[in-house]
Order: structure tokens, then C-alpha cells, then sequence
């Protein structure tokens, strides 16, 4: 039960081709194409900090509701967020793409932008960076101090670590709900700076949680091929293809509600941000987001016996893993750079950015067992039947 | 016609029961819970198909709102509304998604009162008072080809697997 996972030399190799690719495809994208690299950057950091962040989410939730079934899987989830560490250094470096991300952050905008000039107590540079650091401390020491204890309980077995960490749990969920908000509005939504929009941090909270899912689901699979989660059985494959099932009927629902309010009023500061999304050359990309983020996992999830099956649950996630991409890309290139293309470099960097993920995934994965063993959930976890 | 009745008060019971009784190819005619459990009614091979009721009702309620929707507002009588099209689809939506929620809800319930008829004034068919309060019924039916020896062979059965009382009982329903 204490088993490890051995991270082999063999997929090290592996993801460091993907690693090396990724640069190589950064290093062409700033000599050819700085903007597009920049705001390239943006999209995957957040992308896989989403899923990161995600992840703790879910520990959270585990925790604050007591659920048992997921106890042998956490792991997973706490290994994934440690992408955290690299995306601070990441966001850190945007700082010098700011210009050509940011029209609020050109020098002498607010100058000739009145409603700029308006947000700039808010809205400049020095404030931002402060924030920045912010959100990621707290993201980091929650993280750091939960992980900590987890890893303790491995050893000593209490109950007190665990109503530790669900204490910390309770702390997280709140001030994710404000960091995480903040920090999507600053990076992603003042691209289109004159446009706002009141839940597009839930919206960015929900997705991420939902991403994660489908790459906690992609990585147990993956790890149970490798020989560990031998008890994972048909119900930890329904109560994980309830989760995305359910999340998507959320991120529907707030997909939804952010369209039908601004296309409802007809107010022209709101819909500039979807009149370009739902014309040419962007509105191909605007439907196939609802289709491949909610129409089809709810439609196809909806009947039990078929989202328990193993290859439906990974082409699924696999689909909404391509989503979150388009999702990402309709917020940031439209506002950013303003021209469609997706090429060589994009995939080039996306490969770059999986591989330093899954790298750091798999380097904390493999240091500690591969199931909690003094979980006080792990044997109703173990013998879970519905 | 008589049926077997066998008591017991605990689910997990039951369900060795079951398994026991479909070794011996001993047909059963019915368990009454006092609540619902995956468990009795997958290994009783009586799983209940009302999801797919729900789906039905709820296809039909997409269909029946929007089509009432298309009749009144563009057909029937097209007004302008804040400069929108007659045909504003998203405004639908909301509308289209709360009368889904309602009629789904209301086609389950009368589904499932047609097909377990327990149509208002019918009388409930209860075997046994207590599976209303904290006991489980099985009911095995005795068809005519089952001899005495089976009979009892099938209540010892029960009372092995720790059936607190077995008795015989004539009985119309199950």
C-alpha cells in the first residue's frame, strides 16, 4: 500500500524533449512574432496554473466536505499543484511583455484613454506586480504548509493533522475565491481593458476546478497502467465522471450567464468584448467552446453506464483538455493581438509548458507514497462500493 | 396464492440472501424496503429504468417550450421587443431551462405513479406492516411445481441467512 511511484529515467527523457522543444518554439516565437509569444506565454502559464490551482481546489473541497472516496487519490491533486512554483516565476517574467499584453500598461495611455486614465488608481504597474506576488504567496504557503502536513501524517497517523488541514482547507476555499478572482481579472480580463464583466472570476474558478478533474482522471489512469490504484474500481469512476458532469453543467450555466446579461442589455462598452468573438474569424471558435466544454460532456456523461467506461471518461477529458485551450485562446488573443493564428510555435510551446508540468508533477509525486497511508478516509476510500 | 414471506432487519442480509437464492435458481418474487438500495435491486436484476422516463419527459419539455415559444412570439403574434428579432433564441433559454426542470420533475412523478399504480385512492399493497418502519420483506413466490420439502428447504434457507421470522401468506399482488 505504502507503494512509490519511480519516475524513470526514460520518461525524464521524454519530458525533457518536451521541455527542450517548448524553449526551442519560445525562442523562434520572440524572434518572429514577440507579441504573439508574449500573449502565448500568458495562455499556457495560466492554462497549467489553472490546473494547478484546480487541483488544490479539489483537495479543499475533499477536505471541507469529508469525502471518503477520494482519500487514495490525493496525491494526484497535491503533486499537480506544485506547477505553482514554476508559474510565479513565469508571471513574474510577463512583467517585461506587459506593453504588448496590456493597453492599459503603454506608457502616456491615460493620457488620450479617459476610461484608462479612470482605472489607473487600480490599474498600473507597480499595483499589479504587488498583487501579483500576493496571490502567489498565499497560493504558496497554503500549499507548502498542507503538503507538509499530509507528509506528516504519513508518518505519525493523527487526526489532529487532518483537522489541521482541513482548517487550512476552509481558509484556502476563501481566499482562492479572491485570489484567483483577482488574479484572472488582472491577467486575462483587462486585456480587453474598456470591458468588464462581474462573474469572470467565478467563471475562471469553476473551469479550473473542472480541468483539473479531467487530468486527475487522465493521470490515475495513466498511474494505475503503471501498476498503483490497483483498488480503483467503478466507483471512483463514477464519482469521478460525476464531477464532470456536474462541472459542466456549471461552467454552462456561467458561460451562459455572462453571454445572455451582455447580449440581453445591448449596452455598447459590454458587447464590444463579443461582437469580434462571434464574427469572422473568431466565431467558429466561439461555438466550438460551448459545444466542446458543455454540450458534449453533458450530453454524452448523462447516462451512468456509459460515462463509467474507461475510454469514454479519457476521450472526454482529453476533449476538454483541447476546450480549455479554445476557452483560454477566445479570452486572451482576440484582445491582445487581434489576428487568429495557431501554428508550429503555439503547439511547439503548449508541448513546452505540458512537459515542465508533468515534469514537476512526477518529481513530487514520486517522492512520497503513492496513497496517504495514515488517511483516516483511505480504507473507506480503498473499499468504495456504491 | 401462497408466497414465502421472510423477515429481516438488516440490508446487507438481504443481499446474501439473494445471492444465495439465485445460486439455487430460486426465483424471487420481490423485496420491500423501508428505503431504497442500489445494492437490493442491481442484484435482484430490478433496477429501475425511471432515469430514462426522466430523459423522456424532459426531451419532450425542450421540444413543447420552444414550440409554444416559436408559436406565440414569431408565428402568432410578432412584436418588437427592445430591438431584438422575433426570433431571439437566447432570451429562450431561460425560459426553455425552468420549464425543462418543471415538467421533467412533473412527467417522473406521474410516470412513476403509472408504473408502480399508485394512483390516488388505490391502496398500497404492504405485505407486511413493519417494511413501512425499519424491516425488509422478501417474497418468494411457491409455484405449483414446488414441492413441501423445497418449501421448506427454501425457509430454512432464509432462516440461515438470518431472516428474523418466515411464514407462509396468501397473498395477490407481488
Amino acid at each position: 500500500m505504502d507503494q512509490k511511484y519511480t519516475f524513470s529515467s526514460k520518461v525524464k527523457y521524454r519530458l525533457a524533449g518536451l521541455i527542450v522543444l517548448g524553449l526551442l518554439a519560445t525562442i523562434y516565437g520572440f524572434i518572429s512574432n514577440p507579441d504573439k509569444t508574449w500573449a502565448n506565454l500568458l495562455l499556457n502559464n495560466f492554462y497549467f496554473l489553472s490546473l494547478a490551482l484546480g487541483a488544490m481546489f479539489f483537495i479543499a473541497v475533499q477536505y471541507v466536505t469529508e469525502s471518503g472516496w477520494s482519500a487514495m487519490f490525493k496525491r494526484i491533486p497535491e503533486a499537480m499543484a506544485f506547477y505553482v512554483l514554476v508559474a510565479g516565476a513565469i508571471a513574474i517574467l510577463l512583467f517585461f511583455g506587459m506593453q504588448s499584453l496590456y493597453e492599459w500598461a503603454e506608457p502616456g495611455i491615460t493620457e488620450t484613454d479617459k476610461l484608462i486614465a479612470h482605472k489607473s488608481p487600480y490599474l498600473n504597474v507597480p499595483f499589479f506586480m504587488v498583487r501579483l506576488v500576493v496571490v502567489f504567496a498565499v497560493w504558496l504557503i497554503l500549499l507548502v504548509i498542507m503538503r507538509r502536513n499530509s507528509l506528516k501524517e504519513d508518518l505519525a497517523g493523527s487526526l489532529a493533522l487532518f483537522n489541521k488541514n482541513k482548517r487550512l482547507s476552509m481558509a484556502f476555499i476563501f481566499l482562492f475565491v479572491i485570489s484567483f478572482s483577482v488574479a484572472t481579472i488582472d491577467w486575462i480580463m483587462t486585456i480587453d481593458s474598456h470591458w468588464y464583466s462581474t462573474i469572470f472570476g467565478l467563471r475562471a474558478i469553476i473551469s479550473s476546478i473542472y480541468y483539473a478533474v479531467a487530468v486527475m482522471i487522465l493521470l490515475s489512469f495513466f498511474l494505475k497502467g503503471k501498476g498503483l490504484f490497483k483498488e480503483m474500481n467503478i466507483s471512483h469512476r463514477h464519482e469521478f465522471s460525476r464531477y464532470i458532469f456536474r462541472l459542466s453543467i456549471v461552467w454552462g450555466y456561467l458561460w451562459f450567464v455572462q453571454y445572455i446579461i451582455i447580449w440581453y442589455a445591448n449596452i455598447p462598452e459590454a458587447t464590444t468584448y463579443y461582437v469580434p468573438r462571434v464574427s469572422e474569424p473568431w466565431s467558429p471558435l466561439f461555438y466550438a467552446e460551448l459545444l466542446i466544454n458543455w454540450t458534449i460532456p453533458f450530453v454524452v456523461m448523462m447516462s451512468d453506464d456509459f460515462a463509467r467506461k474507461k475510454i469514454v471518461m479519457i476521450s472526454i477529458s482529453i476533449m476538454l483538455l483541447i476546450g480549455f485551450y479554445i476557452m483560454l485562446y477566445l479570452q486572451i488573443m482576440p484582445g491582445s493581438i487581434g489576428i487568429k493564428s495557431f501554428g508550429l510555435v503555439d503547439i511547439g510551446m503548449f508541448a513546452g509548458f505540458a512537459g515542465v508540468f508533468l515534469f514537476i508533477f512526477f518529481t513530487f509525486f514520486a517522492k512520497a507514497p503513492a496513497m496517504p497511508v495514515n488517511h483516516p478516509y483511505l480504507k473507506e476510500s480503498l473499499s468504495r462500493e456504491l | 396464492m401462497q408466497h414465502i414471506i421472510g423477515i429481516f432487519d438488516n440490508d446487507d442480509k438481504v443481499v446474501d440472501a439473494i445471492h444465495l437464492l439465485k445460486k439455487q435458481n430460486i426465483a424471487i418474487a420481490d423485496v420491500h424496503a423501508p428505503f431504497g438500495s442500489h445494492h437490493i435491486l442491481r442484484d435482484l436484476g430490478k433496477e429501475s429504468r425511471i432515469p430514462y422516463g426522466s430523459v423522456l419527459s424532459g426531451a419532450f419539455a425542450i421540444i413543447a417550450t420552444f414550440s409554444f415559444i416559436y408559436w406565440t412570439s414569431v408565428i402568432n403574434y410578432p412584436l418588437l421587443i427592445g430591438g431584438k428579432p422575433t426570433f431571439a433564441f437566447p432570451s429562450w433559454v431561460v425560459t426553455i431551462y425552468l420549464m425543462t426542470i418543471l415538467l421533467t420533475f412533473v412527467g417522473t412523478v406521474i410516470i412513476f405513479q403509472m408504473r408502480t399504480k399508485m394512483m390516488f385512492g388505490n391502496k398500497a399493497p404492504i405485505v407486511h406492516d413493519e417494511s413501512t418502519d425499519d424491516k425488509f420483506i422478501m417474497i418468494i413466490e411457491q409455484t405449483k411445481d414446488m414441492t413441501d420439502q423445497q418449501v421448506d428447504k427454501i425457509k430454512k434457507l432464509l432462516v440461515d441467512q438470518g431472516a428474523l421470522e418466515v411464514k407462509m401468506q396468501d397473498l395477490q399482488i407481488a
